[in-house]
């Protein structure tokens, strides 16, 4: 079976006034019908870019150079806004790290939500208003009906992101893209976003792209899991596989350094140093990598086997994987 | 370990606006402010006398006794009369009606046309194809319109079609355009830039729709801002135009004309003529700014409390 999402060496460039910057470098990933794959990476390495690209969002000074975004067949990014309006929301939906500032501050949750609803759908407004009722009260908010008829100022940020939710699987998509749905929220509220919206995408048996820098809430709600390195999946693997052995020797460092913040031990942290720099050629990761040879400085990996769904873009991935190397 | 039990998400949240009405809100929001009741009293006065002014009048506005002219104020004449013997408290309290008429109508007009094509030239001016077009045109019929100068224009457009209560609205209402059309087109850009625009478009909602119900709405406050001026513009332009003959035909009572009437014999010492029209349309000015204040707030409803 084809898979639903299949992102296909895509290249996006910021032109800045020194010139393009290069942001996405040949990221591809695929994603299953029903399946939940996480997204992580560090700050600047292009998840937000990626997930604004599939969406059909940017605009000048972004530059899409090449590469494909085929959703249900379809590449998405040769269609036109028109066109592309009748997918955004309906069969991909998404959701927000800042949810209080994606509200508009002077409609009422409710609706709002009914706006979403009659966008793609031709419902009278006082049905629309009960259908949005009826999300809110999915979305595990408390007296739903009077909850519809705030303002976004007078919800806590938890709240928001709740009618966030509500207002992504308002027509139950076939993919929702979730960019770092717990940004901002404590330890507790996120959660309880997570669980929810857990629950919530398995019911519609959605696909779900959680973008996200927890490797522990990647673990707990995703299927898969794909590591971006300066705009390149450098590993892609099933979760269970990921962390017993990663073969890349950046997720080898993000894994070791989650576990490092939660035993508290600082000295295990390892200082990668360097900047990130995006090399002419050669291994983006060589010029940070303890393990880099002097071929990684010399020809570029491509993201190839490992072991069976395993991928990995490292020269030295096999040694990696068995924890042959010293990193 | 063990697992602490998640916070109670079901009690209810506290809620100031909830279950309450647009009009039980907009009570709440006067009480407490002087100032804008203050504002409101004015302008239901304004509305009062714009209906009822001739009626309730002791005299005739419009009637002169040339031998009882420039009499001062006295228990008769409360205000006094002007220079032809014209009872200046029935003429101040009789002028709303045209006064008003023209301010609040050209206004209306201006405001609604303004933000209408601020939106549009705002909204489509970075895109391509009809909408970029249509933006440009807008932008450039109103720099010709502003490159005039305004009361030449505004002379001209009435003379053009003869003086006339009816002309005169159209074309304050014409010159005041550009004016809701760029404050309005200044906060579109400001607007259109914030998250939930892009949210709105992320859930497939139409450009138009857009534009017009997640853009307008928070791109009103300026234009808002602006219609107390506007106002106050709108009679002062008023008078100029009758003071030159092309606005209000003479005897018709309008506070414009009566100032312009009355100052040439403050030289002379019978003050009350210019004053009092002059006071009528300064208190009016400051009661709908203050109007036009509360209402920006209440139009806000995190600044509503």
């Amino acid at each position: 079976m084809a898979p639903l999402l299949e992102v296909k060496d895509l290249r996006v460039s910021f032109l800045a006034d020194a010139g393009p910057v290069r942001v996405l470098n040949g990221t591809s990933l695929s994603l299953g019908s029903g399946e939940s794959l996480g997204v992580v990476g560090e700050s600047g390495s292009g998840k937000t870019v990626l997930v604004r690209t599939i969406l059909g969002l940017l605009q000048p000074p972004w530059q899409v150079l090449e590469g494909s975004v085929i959703f249900n067949g379809e590449d998405l990014l040769k269609k036109r806004e028109e066109e592309l309006r009748h997918i955004r929301g309906k069969e991909i939906a998404i959701t927000s790290p800042e949810p209080r500032k994606h509200i508009n501050p002077l409609l009422r949750v409710g609706d709002q939500i009914a706006n979403v609803l009659q966008a793609h759908r031709d419902v009278p407004r006082k049905e629309a208003m009960e259908r949005a009722v009826g999300l809110l009260t999915a979305v595990g908010l408390p007296a739903p009906d009077q909850m519809a008829r705030f303002y976004p100022h007078e919800l806590s940020g938890g709240m928001c992101q709740r009618v966030i939710i509500a207002m992504a699987l308002a027509h139950s998509p076939k993919l929702i893209l979730a960019d770092e749905p717990t940004a901002g929220l404590d330890v507790t509220i996120a959660r309880q976003i997570l669980d929810l919206m857990y629950d919530l995408v398995r019911d519609v048996n959605s696909s779900l792209i959680l973008v996200s820098r927890d490797l522990g809430v990647v673990a707990h709600y995703c299927q898969r899991v794909a590591v971006i390195y300066a705009g390149q999946v450098v590993e892609s693997a099933r979760v269970a596989d990921f962390y017993t052995g990663a073969a890349h020797p950046y997720s080898r460092h993000l894994l070791r350094a989650a576990a490092a913040a939660r035993d508290e031990r600082r000295g295990a942290a390892i200082r990668l140093g360097q900047r990130v720099v995006f090399p002419d050629r050669g291994c983006a990761f060589a010029s940070r990598c303890p393990i880099a040879l002097p071929p990684c400085k010399e020809e570029a990996p491509a993201l190839e086997p490992v072991a069976e769904d395993h991928l990995a873009r490292c020269l030295r991935r096999a040694e990696v994987l068995r924890g042959e190397t010293q990193l | 370990m063990t697992t602490q039990p998640l916070p109670d998400t079901r009690k209810q949240p506290a809620a100031p606006t909830q279950g309450r009405g647009q009009f039980g809100s907009f009570i709440a929001f006067s009480r407490g402010r002087p100032g804008f009741l203050f504002g409101l009293v004015i302008v239901a006065i304004t509305i009062f006398l714009a209906c009822f002014g001739a009626i309730v009048a002791p005299c005739d506005p419009e009637h002169a006794i040339p031998e009882a002219g420039l009499l001062p104020p006295s228990p008769v004449h409360l205000l006094g009369t002007d220079v032809v013997g014209m009872d200046i408290f029935s003429r101040v309290i009789s002028a709303p009606r045209i006064d008003l008429t023209i301010a609040l109508v050209s206004t209306l007009i201006a405001f609604v046309c303004g933000v209408f094509l601020g939106v549009i030239s705002g909204y489509f001016a970075s895109g391509r194809g009809i909408g970029r077009v249509g933006s440009e045109t807008i932008m450039r019929g109103a720099d010709i319109v502003q490159a005039f100068p305004i009361f030449i224009f505004a002379l001209a457009l009435v003379c053009f079609r003869g003086p006339s209560t009816a002309n005169v609205i159209s074309a304050l209402a014409f010159l005041n355009i550009p004016y809701f059309l760029r404050v309005t087109r200044g906060a579109v850009f400001q607007v259109r830039e914030r998250p939930f625009v892009e949210a709105a478009r992320c859930a497939g909602n139409t450009e138009r729709g857009i534009a017009f119900t997640h853009v307008m709405p928070n791109a009103l406050g300026p234009a808002l801002a602006n219609i107390s001026p506007s106002i106050g513009f709108a009679i002062l332009l008023t008078a100029g135009l009758s003071f030159v003959g092309a606005g209000v035909p003479k005897p018709t009572p309008e506070w414009g004309s009566m100032i312009s009437i009355g100052a040439p014999n403050m030289m002379t010492g019978q003050w009350w003529s210019a004053l009092f029209p002059g006071l009528a349309l300064g208190v009016t000015i400051l009661g709908y700014a203050l109007v036009g204040d509360g209402i920006l707030e209440f139009m806000d409803p995190t600044r509503r409390r």
